[in-house]
């Protein structure tokens, strides 16, 4: 598992009846004018159109800066084709986030761009990962720290530091160049991370608050006290 | 080797299939990458002067062979390693060129600079293109009737009022500029503020 504290505050294996454009009631949007959609075809996703960015963020979640996102490779045919895990997405109408790609018949393989408003710059790339089907695609963005993580591995693909995007919305992203049904993505999660662990002694001082508002993970460990029932 | 900077060309752009990125970095001789030039791939760290086209780059690792590839590119500039040693006039005379061709203002380097505390200055320049872009988008500065000899006050007003945004963002002190301010001037005067600031660029510490 990556290092990191992933806490998923959304996830669907896109469980409807086939939608195009791919909606679940309304929280997925298609609102770069660049771009088409996405839409469910037997409870996975594909793309509407060949040869085009089908890209949907989703718009009625709570988005922390710091976020990640993976989806599930459901199919990766014959073809050049790419699926992305997308954070701080812009609302639109224009294209601008990080762009985390995972990318089959051309090069590189795997990829980290900054989207500016449709132009995009190339942070890092790999060219040794051959992407398959039943693959995991995973990015987090914390910070200006920008990581792509291939099956919840234990350290990142690829890594890149950019400072221009601090927030926005999560999203995904299909291409593909030969046949709709040969790039489709499964299981979509999304999530912030939980503080690290604090150890030590907690003081008579320590509040509710302290833990719940300040977003920490509580680890406590007994040792010796007296226990008193309820 | 370790420690190398370079200054190359963009290129790309057009897609998320050709996206922007430095010349010649990003390949691999195998065919497998975009464009063969160099016998490896490697990790880099990059500082893109805006939308202007060029791009410092520092690479991890980058062997001997492929750095002397590199540096006889005509369109590439390789930068010394000893970062501390002060510029020969001939090297002044090739900076100077190579920035004011890009419209990174450098008359002020002269034989009494480093090229650590030069490129500081340079770089405050850079990263100040780099957060106006985040605001105003992907188009180039320069070109036009716009031009290091062009006034603050002569520029777009959404221009303005982004350059102020992306200074202040930085925390860098304005208060000296004024509309008859050229943009040479303004420049230099903004970079001069990161002089005595560390920049981290992968493998390099300027």
């Amino acid at each position: 598992m990556p290092p990191s504290t992933r806490r998923t505050l959304f996830q669907t294996g896109f469980p409807e009846a086939n939608q195009d454009p791919l909606s679940q009631g309304g929280i997925w949007t298609n609102s770069y004018t660049s771009n088409s959609n996405a839409a469910i075809v037997g409870n996975r996703v594909r793309a509407h159109a060949l040869s085009a960015d089908c890209t949907m963020s989703l718009n009625s979640v709570g988005t922390p800066g710091d976020q990640f996102v993976r989806v599930e490779i459901a199919t990766f045919g014959a073809g050049v084709m790419e699926i992305h895990a997308e954070c701080r997405l812009s609302a639109g109408p224009s294209w601008t986030g990080y762009l985390f790609v995972a990318r089959k018949g051309a090069a590189p393989a795997s990829e980290i761009i900054y989207m500016n408003a449709g132009v995009p710059s190339s942070k890092a790339s790999e060219n040794v990962t051959a992407w398959a089907g039943g693959d995991s695609v995973s990015s987090e963005a914390i910070g200006s720290s920008l990581k792509l993580y291939r099956n919840d591995g234990a350290t990142e693909l690829i890594s890149a530091s950019d400072s221009a995007l601090a927030s926005g919305r999560p999203g995904l992203d299909i291409y593909t160049e030969t046949a709709l049904a040969n790039t489709e993505l499964d299981n979509f999660s999304f999530g912030d991370f939980a503080s690290a662990a604090v150890t030590g002694t907690g003081g008579s001082g320590m509040t509710e608050t302290d833990v719940v508002a300040g977003g920490k993970t509580l680890v406590i460990t007994l040792t010796g006290d007296t226990f008193l029932p309820s | 080797m370790a420690g190398e900077l370079y200054l190359v060309p963009v290129v790309g752009g057009t897609s998320i299939r050709d996206p922007r990125r430095p010349k010649y970095l990003d390949s691999d001789a195998s065919g497998q990458g975009r464009g063969g030039a160099l016998s490896a791939r490697y990790a880099i760290s990059q500082e893109e002067y805006g939308y202007e086209g060029w791009i410092f780059v520092a690479p991890y690792g980058i062997s001997a062979a492929d750095d002397l590839t590199l540096r006889g590119f005509a369109d590439a500039y390789g930068l010394p390693t000893d970062l501390d040693a002060f510029l020969t006039p001939a090297q002044v005379a090739v900076v100077q060129q190579k920035l004011e061709a890009i419209n990174l203002p450098a008359l002020w380097i002269d034989t009494t600079w480093t090229w650590r505390l030069a490129l500081r200055v340079a770089f405050g320049m850079v990263r100040l293109m780099r957060r106006f872009h985040d605001r105003h988008g992907p188009v180039k500065f320069f070109g036009g009737s716009v031009t290091l000899a062009t006034t603050f006050g002569s520029l777009p007003a959404a221009v303005r009022t982004n350059l102020i945004w992306a200074a202040d963002s930085l925390e860098l002190d304005r208060t000296g500029a004024n509309a008859g301010t050229t943009i040479r001037v303004l420049w230099k005067g903004l970079g001069d503020q990161t002089m005595t600031e560390t920049f981290h660029l992968g493998p390099l510490v300027i």
